[in-house]
């Protein structure tokens, strides 16, 4: 074993360098922190040959950068003014991109501007049909110019003399603005976040900004009263929660650790050296995170305060052997053993498909490589010098003793068996829960403003579409008019529940056409030249100036990503260009009735209504039913390995402590009708490197039973007290981790115990024969 | 004089403007209208005849050069006349912001008035105001509505029944810089609204039956 102590001491020493030069190298460049909030990270990844799940992915991703706010004055009082002092001093936030009306109104005079030959009102078209006397055209502009309640001339006369443009512009805008739905006491502000990776600092930064721009507008409006509503507002709010979760747990575990070797040991350096191994672990943790995912999500900083209890056993364990004079070398090979099953249960979690588990995996394996190695090369030296002082827990052994020796080893393998079954049994029985929403527990303040604002605006549904797909524009062109036809046609549903740029943007096709039919205007004794005549005007220069601009224009019209791109952030990301075509994403208002909708479209080969709820539910259950699997798989692995290691049979008793912890668990999960989820199943696998670990120190050290059983005490006190506090957390995931490893946990504690007091006279009984 | 009017007028802003809006309820009259639009070298210059019922609404009917014409009724319809003098049911929010703006002004309802519009007195000789929309809706039509008293111009001589009648200039800038500069002269004021009824095709011509017809039907 002094060669494992020789690597282990090279490999700390490269973790120290690491760790040392990394915090380094960010202290002296002043780069900031990243701690991620995304509420995406508890949803599993979509697979990337789901190409439609993967681009209304990008969708989601572009609608939840939006804010909504809405200033709102007593009733017959314009709030425009409000609203305009509101934009004002959102406008201010660097981070924020006020969507300004007058911004919008120039967008889209620039794409009128850019594309007019090739646009035609439906009225206009009729209007140009073959056979249709330019002269009658040019009376009726010249008529409707000379009204009272004529169109405002928009885009400018030399460019747009019949005003049918302006008229353009004034159709395309109605269908942009959500000002002019409301009434005149409320008034809407939008705004998207300028960027998708903000910190915690940044966040909360922003919250305050935002709180800061809300407040300066109400010391001008005492009267008024100010909403928003946003994806970010839940991030805020869950992100506060983690933090008062992470100082909760990193405190109360941090004080108790330290309390309780304080107790056993009652020297400074046994508090002072486990201490410096958690640092160590958390440093390199938080390092190795940043670097492979370049942040640190909240859900992990959550799940590393748990570490503490983990990182902790290894202190706990050599202290107590080496202390009692104990070798290191089966120390260290219980070390190993014990770090590598830890390993085995933690990288598990980086199987699934959600992104903040993956991350929580790194996090956890790379904090117990560095404590483990910091213990492995220095703990003999401190703990050989410590002195155990264990009255109390010799007084808690007297107490288990008894129960404990009630059953003997036959019964009690029974009795684990029957728990390993009924949990088996009930986990396919009982019904899962792998609903998303399970896993996010939305801030009631935020959830009931988010409220207020949508019984304002009827919004779009955010997370249910109708996708349409196909090969080329003119067959999603063509599928999206069909679409609309069906909706036409049907009794429950309205064409202006729906959104599609295909209704705002004329196909390619049509505006060749357009464009071919506005030769009527330009040509040489065209509508425009009687026009200017009816008015009594020559055309002069700018009748010519026209026909060279209609000429020129010719060929030059614009794709519907360019036409979308005249409107930067102000339009989401409806239309898409994938590996196999086209796609068009069509929002739905809220309150549409959806199983109408279903029945509608079913049957209908390239428009689908995508409901992202239903495939991050499907996703979830793939996903728990694949871990179940594997966790099995994980169980045959080490109970093989296990066998093979130690060559008795009695060995496989270690396996049966964690899996008879997870049996009592579904069990009791059962009793109170929690159904399982994903994160009760990855919960599982972490049951299983704890109880192998309990187990493997009870086994391998067996000739120490007192000692190591006292080592496992102190060890699974730690451990349950980091996943107790878990369990009582606000976040639902983490809360379903806590409570699914303190019941587990503790199973596996007395499983060791068990284990610890029957395996002796287990393995003299063989021995013996 | 004047100084002493405007310094009269910034004590209470609107003392004067009732002199510039319409005082009777029941009223027919001709408008003349100038357009003028950034670009075109010319004016557009149109005139018609108008009906005012302060309980059912404001017809507005173009007829020279060309027939075009609007009704808004006080219930909040909306309908363009076209050249046939044919009703058509419209919902665009621009023109039904205009159709409200006229309605309001012969109205003469000052506390409506207030609660829409800034006022302010910017002239004394003549006597001219500025109203200002308060109401994003109507901000969208217009920047600003000047009302100006037309000197020495009194109306009623086709039939006048009873009242005083008076002339006003109204200039609208729309948010597009278009100026639009119209004068209404009332002509007949009526006693009530069927009085009123009886004389509008008379009055306002063949062309405007459909529209006579149509605001006679707006419950008051």
């Amino acid at each position: 074993m002094v060669n494992l102590r020789s690597i282990a001491a090279t490999l700390l020493l490269a973790v120290i360098l690491f760790s040392v030069g990394f915090y380094l190298v960010r202290g002296v460049s002043g780069q900031p922190w990243q701690i991620d909030t995304d509420l995406r990270s508890l949803v599993p990844s979509t697979p990337q040959q789901q190409v439609v799940a993967k681009s209304v992915d990008y969708l989601l991703a572009d609608l939840q950068q939006n804010i909504l706010f809405l200033i709102t004055l007593p009733v017959g009082q314009d709030a425009e003014s409000a609203g305009l002092a509101l934009t004002q001093a959102l406008a201010d936030i660097p981070t924020l991109a006020v969507t300004n009306e007058q911004q919008l109104k120039t967008q889209l005079t620039n794409l009128i501007t850019r594309n007019r030959f090739y646009l035609l009102t439906p009225e206009q078209r009729a209007m140009l049909e073959p056979g249709s006397s330019a002269k009658a055209i040019a009376q009726q502009a010249v008529q409707e110019r000379y009204a009272l309640s004529a169109t405002p001339q928009i885009i400018p006369f030399e460019i747009d003399p019949l005003g049918w443009y302006s008229q353009q512009w004034f159709g395309l805008l109605a269908g942009l603005q959500s000002n002019q739905a409301l009434p005149d006491h409320i008034y809407s502000v939008s705004a998207q976040l300028t960027t998708t990776t903000f910190g915690m600092q940044g966040q909360a930064e922003l919250l305050q900004s935002i709180e800061a721009a809300e407040k300066s507008v109400k010391a001008l409006y005492p009267n008024s009263s100010i909403q928003h509503s946003g994806v970010f507002f839940y991030a805020a709010a869950a992100a506060e929660e983690s933090k008062r979760d992470i100082t909760r747990i990193s405190i109360i575990s941090g004080v108790t650790v330290i309390v309780l070797l304080f107790i056993v040991f009652r020297a400074f350096s046994s508090v002072i050296f486990p201490l410096l191994s958690i640092a160590l672990g958390v440093a390199f943790a938080f390092a190795c995170v940043h670097i492979v995912f370049g942040g640190v999500h909240i859900l992990t900083v959550v799940f590393g305060a748990s570490l503490i209890g983990i990182v902790v056993d290894y202190s706990i364990h050599s202290f107590f052997h080496l202390s009692g004079g104990g070798e290191t070398r089966s120390l260290h090979r219980a070390l190993l053993l014990s770090l590598v099953t830890s390993l085995v249960g933690y990288a598990a979690l980086g199987l699934s498909h959600l992104p903040a588990l993956s991350q929580v995996a790194v996090f956890s394996c790379a904090g117990m490589i560095a404590a483990w190695l910091l213990v492995v090369v220095l703990a003999p030296g401190f703990g050989r010098q410590l002195q155990l002082n264990t009255g109390a827990l010799a007084r808690l052994q007297q107490w288990i003793n008894k129960p404990v020796l009630w059953g003997k080893p036959g019964w009690l393998s029974v009795v684990a068996v029957v728990c390993v079954l009924a949990g088996l049994t009930l986990s396919l029985l009982q019904p899962s829960n792998a609903s998303p929403f399970g896993f996010f527990k939305p801030n009631p303040a935020v959830l009931a403003m988010d409220q207020a604002v949508a019984k304002q605006i009827q919004g779009f549904e955010p997370a249910t579409f109708v996708v349409i797909t196909g090969r080329d524009e003119n067959s999603v062109y063509e599928q999206s008019q069909l679409f609309f036809e069906q909706v036409a046609k049907s009794e429950q549903l309205s064409v202006d529940d729906f959104f599609s740029v295909t209704q705002w943007r004329p196909s390619s096709r049509q505006q060749r056409s357009d464009y071919r039919s506005q030769q009527a205007l330009y040509q040489p004794g065209g509508v425009v030249e009687h026009y200017y005549q009816l008015l009594g005007v020559g055309p002069g220069v700018a009748l010519a100036e026209m026909q060279t601009a209609y000429r020129e224009a010719d060929g030059q019209q614009t794709d519907t990503s360019q036409w979308l791109s005249f409107f930067g952030t102000s339009v989401p990301a409806l239309w898409q260009k994938t590996d196999q075509g086209l796609l068009n994403i069509i929002l739905i208002k809220q309150g549409v009735d959806l199983s109408a909708l279903q029945g509608l479209l079913a049957g209908s080969g390239r428009i689908s209504l995508f409901r992202s709820i239903e495939q991050t539910q499907q996703m979830l259950t793939t996903q728990k039913n694949s871990a179940s699997l594997m966790l099995l798989l994980a169980y045959g692995c080490v109970g093989l390995f296990l066998l093979g290691y130690f060559r008795r049979f009695s060995a496989l008793a270690i396996v049966l402590i964690p899996m008879c912890g997870t049996g009592l668990m579904v069990v009791v999960f059962s009793l109170f009708s929690v159904p399982l989820n994903l994160f009760h199943t990855m919960a599982a696998f972490l049951v299983l490197g704890l109880g192998l670990d309990y187990g493997i120190f009870a086994y391998q050290m067996r000739g120490h039973q007192r000692v190591t059983e006292q080592a496992v005490i102190i060890s699974a006190a730690t451990s349950l007290l980091s996943f107790g506090l878990l369990a009582f957390s606000q976040v639902p995931v983490v809360n379903s981790f806590g409570w699914a490893l303190l019941i587990a946990n503790t199973i596996n504690l007395l499983g060791a115990i068990v284990l610890g007091r029957h395996l002796p006279m287990a393995v003299e009984v063989r021995a013996a024969h | 004089m004047g100084q002493a009017v405007v310094a009269q007028a910034q004590a209470d802003p609107i003392a004067e403007l009732d002199q510039l809006l319409p005082s009777q309820c029941y009223q027919m009259g001709t408008f003349e209208q100038e357009k003028s639009i950034p670009g075109l070298p010319t004016l557009l210059r149109s005139s018609g005849r108008f009906r005012f019922d302060c309980q059912r609404g404001v017809i507005w009917l173009q007829q020279k050069p060309v027939v075009d014409g609007f009704l808004f009724g006080q219930d909040d319809s909306y309908y363009s006349i076209n050249a046939e003098g044919d009703l058509a049911a419209l919902e665009a929010r621009y023109q039904a912001a205009i159709g409200r703006i006229m309605l309001l002004l012969f109205s003469a309802n000052q506390s409506d008035i207030q609660r829409r519009f800034d006022i302010e007195q910017v002239n004394a000789q003549p006597l001219t105001y500025e109203l200002k929309p308060k109401q994003r809706r109507l901000k969208r039509a217009v920047q600003s509505i000047f009302l100006v008293q037309m000197a020495g111009e009194v109306g009623g001589e086709e039939g006048a029944e009873e009242g005083s009648v008076n002339t006003v200039e109204m200039s609208l800038v729309d948010t597009a810089g278009q100026t639009l500069r119209v004068v209404n002269r009332a002509e007949l004021i009526s006693k009530n609204s069927a009085a009123q009824s009886n004389q509008c095709v008379a009055y306002m011509g063949e062309l405007a039956a459909t529209s006579c017809a149509r605001l006679d039907a707006v419950a008051p």
